[in-house]
């Protein structure tokens, strides 16, 4: 399982967040303005901005679509790809009242980010329009240019809307956090059962927000909570949204740091394992985890239990 | 008097191939250059659909370039502006300002292909409303970065002027249309009672005695034009450069009569007289698919050396 983790709206700490969680081994930063609209900084300006600071961390971006066309979007999207060296991850969201559109956005985007020229019927967004009033050296086709850095960007849907139309394309899914794991999981046995070859290339991503311990992180429960949603959905990346612990203290750098660590330390090398070894939990929080030891030692020690007599 | 360099567009030409990924990686690398030679500024030009993959969205990569540099700001010559949706471009400005640290220079102008109007399902002919919109939305929106209007068609140098906005005038003017249209926009503002923006000039430029391709740059120069006229640009509204080789052939010579090309201290004259006429800021364009790379940076750091001021204005 990968870890990604949610950046702060503001251009200077999200800058620095994002060093520090690519220095702890976070596989992806995510920026999304969580439904603002419009969001406080657009997401391509600021997924190119991390391109000189960062430079393994994947770099997500969740965009709203179905106002503006598609081929802006896709433009802007290969130009911070090309900018960050190929480590652009694009989930889209319908906004509200434009779910019917998504299909649309989807194919669009999906011909626009290759790089072949095509023609697209519309109907929202025609390309190329063929407007009479534009009559010289046009084109009966379009090729988008620049094409991304990456041969196949990864395209994802976030939040429910549209979830059919991602399988039907093997896009990825981007699970909001207020989703019932029993809902994803028969959304995801539904899928391998209707398309199952196609099933099998589509990555699964949550948005989570961590369990609150009393204003630290609670490692059991976060470990607990995301060892079942990874068997129920073959959970690939978790994008984690401070907010579940930080609350109302959104703004103490300090908070969110200790989260990042948390996460680091504590959480994701054990959902790394099905099965713990003997002996490496408490090898774990002898030696690199002073401080955590007594929540994450009850953690390992339930969650080994409950791994081998399950 | 400021000066800029230009103009960065990100492009694998047939005359100068490149990776893009890599080209892109570079441009962090030139800004970095650019700002320790001390420029004022570097700028970058957009179009969309071309072969060689001209960046259509120079603002994206300037705020790649913007987290390589601390002082040095990034202009545009120019944005597209209507063939953007207004609100949306709006945000993309101040998004880029904002990541920049306030360290933008917002270049727009009109765009003149049909094909790029069409290929995102607008009308080349409404261009002009566009951007009389769009402007308006610009200008009302918070946080907007300095605006610097393109072109030199009567409308614009109106629709600019009466709003206070600045100017980048076109590099192919000679020194006395130069005067006249500087004169021009000062006469708009004055007369709808606002102050005049800053007015600046691009200036394709060559300053000889550093490298070994000063006696070819122009024969390069003339081929990155006669390539781009050639195809795109519309003569007489009907044909294109190719169609017409006597009406390209004018369109050139108006091109290498303008340009700066020369010994420091002729460039240096030059510039001194655009000064006097009142222009505020002048971009050099040393930077053509054909000229970038290790020529191009030994001209622009004899120019640098000779005629740059520490705060990035001419001596």
């Amino acid at each position: 399982m990968r870890f990604a983790w949610t950046l702060p709206p503001a251009p200077d700490e999200a800058v620095a967040e994002a060093v520090a969680a690519e220095e702890l081994g976070f596989d992806a930063v995510w920026i999304d303005a969580g439904g603002a609209t419009p969001p406080p900084v657009e997401p391509a300006a600021m997924a190119a901005r991390l391109a000189e600071p960062t430079i393994g961390v994947r770099i997500g971006v969740t965009a709203a679509v179905g106002v503006e066309h598609p081929v802006e979007l896709a433009e802007q999207m290969a130009v911070a790809d090309l900018a960050v060296g190929g480590r652009l991850v694009l989930a889209v969201r319908p906004v509200p009242g434009s779910g019917e559109r998504l299909a649309e956005v989807l194919d669009l985007l999906l011909d626009s980010l290759a790089s072949h020229p095509f023609r697209h019927q519309g109907p929202a967004w025609p390309t190329p329009a063929n407007l009479a009033q534009n009559v010289f050296n046009v084109e009966q086709r379009v090729r988008v240019t620049p094409p991304p850095a990456q041969f196949e960007m990864p395209l994802w849907v976030a939040g429910r809307i549209g979830r059919d139309a991602a399988v039907e394309r093997a896009l990825g899914v981007l699970a909001d956090a207020d989703e019932q794991i029993d809902d994803l999981a028969s959304w995801s046995a539904d899928a391998r059962r209707t398309h199952p070859f196609l099933a099998r290339r589509i990555r699964r991503a949550m948005r989570w927000l961590p369990p609150d311990g009393e204003g630290s992180l609670d490692v059991e429960a976060a470990v607990t909570g995301l060892r079942i949603a990874q068997r129920a959905v073959d959970l690939d990346l978790v994008v984690v949204d401070h907010r579940g612990v930080t609350g109302d203290r959104v703004d103490d750098p300090g908070l969110r740091q200790a989260m990042m660590e948390a996460m680091a330390r504590g959480v994701r090398p054990r959902l790394q394992l099905d099965r713990y070894p003997p002996g490496l939990e408490d090898h774990w929080v002898g030696e690199s985890e002073p401080g955590a030891q007594d929540t994450v030692h009850q953690a390992t020690r339930q969650e080994s239990r409950g791994i081998s007599h399950g | 008097m400021r000066i800029g360099v230009g103009l960065w567009t990100l492009q694998s030409t047939q005359s100068a191939p490149s990776n893009l990924p890599r080209a892109y990686a570079a441009l962090r690398d030139d800004a970095r250059r650019v700002e320790k030679l001390g420029f004022d500024s570097m700028w970058l030009a957009e179009h969309r659909f071309w072969y060689d993959g001209w960046c259509p969205q120079p603002l994206v990569a300037i705020a790649a370039a913007a987290g390589a540099t601390s002082r040095l700001r990034f202009g545009t010559a120019m944005l597209l502006m209507p063939q953007h949706d207004p609100a949306a471009f709006a945000r993309l400005a101040a998004s880029v300002a904002g990541v920049s640290g306030g360290r933008l220079d917002l270049g727009i102008g009109l765009g003149h292909r049909d094909a790029e109007f069409d290929g995102v399902g607008l009308r080349r002919d409404q261009r002009g409303a566009r951007m009389t919109a769009g402007l308006d939305a610009l200008m009302a929106s918070q946080d907007c970065p300095p605006i610097w209007i393109g072109g030199m068609a009567p409308a614009a140098l109106e629709r600019g002027a009466r709003r206070g906005a600045g100017f980048v005038l076109p590099q192919t003017l000679y020194p006395d249309e130069v005067v006249k249209h500087v004169t021009t926009i000062r006469t708009h503002a004055e007369s709808a009672g606002v102050a005049p923006g800053p007015i600046g000039i691009l200036k394709d430029c060559w300053v000889t005695g550093a490298g070994p391709i000063d006696s070819d740059v122009r024969a390069l120069m003339q081929r990155h034009y006669r390539e781009e006229a050639g195809s795109w640009w519309v003569l007489k509204g009907e044909h294109t450069g190719f169609q017409r080789p006597d009406l390209l052939d004018r369109q050139l010579q108006r091109v290498f009569d303008t340009a700066l090309i020369g010994p420091p201290d002729d460039v240096m004259a030059s510039l001194v007289d655009l000064r006097a006429a009142g222009v505020d800021l002048t971009t050099l364009r040393f930077w053509f698919d054909i000229t970038a790379g290790p020529n191009a940076w030994a001209s622009m750091e004899l120019f640098a050396r000779e005629a740059l001021s520490p705060a990035g204005t001419l001596r």
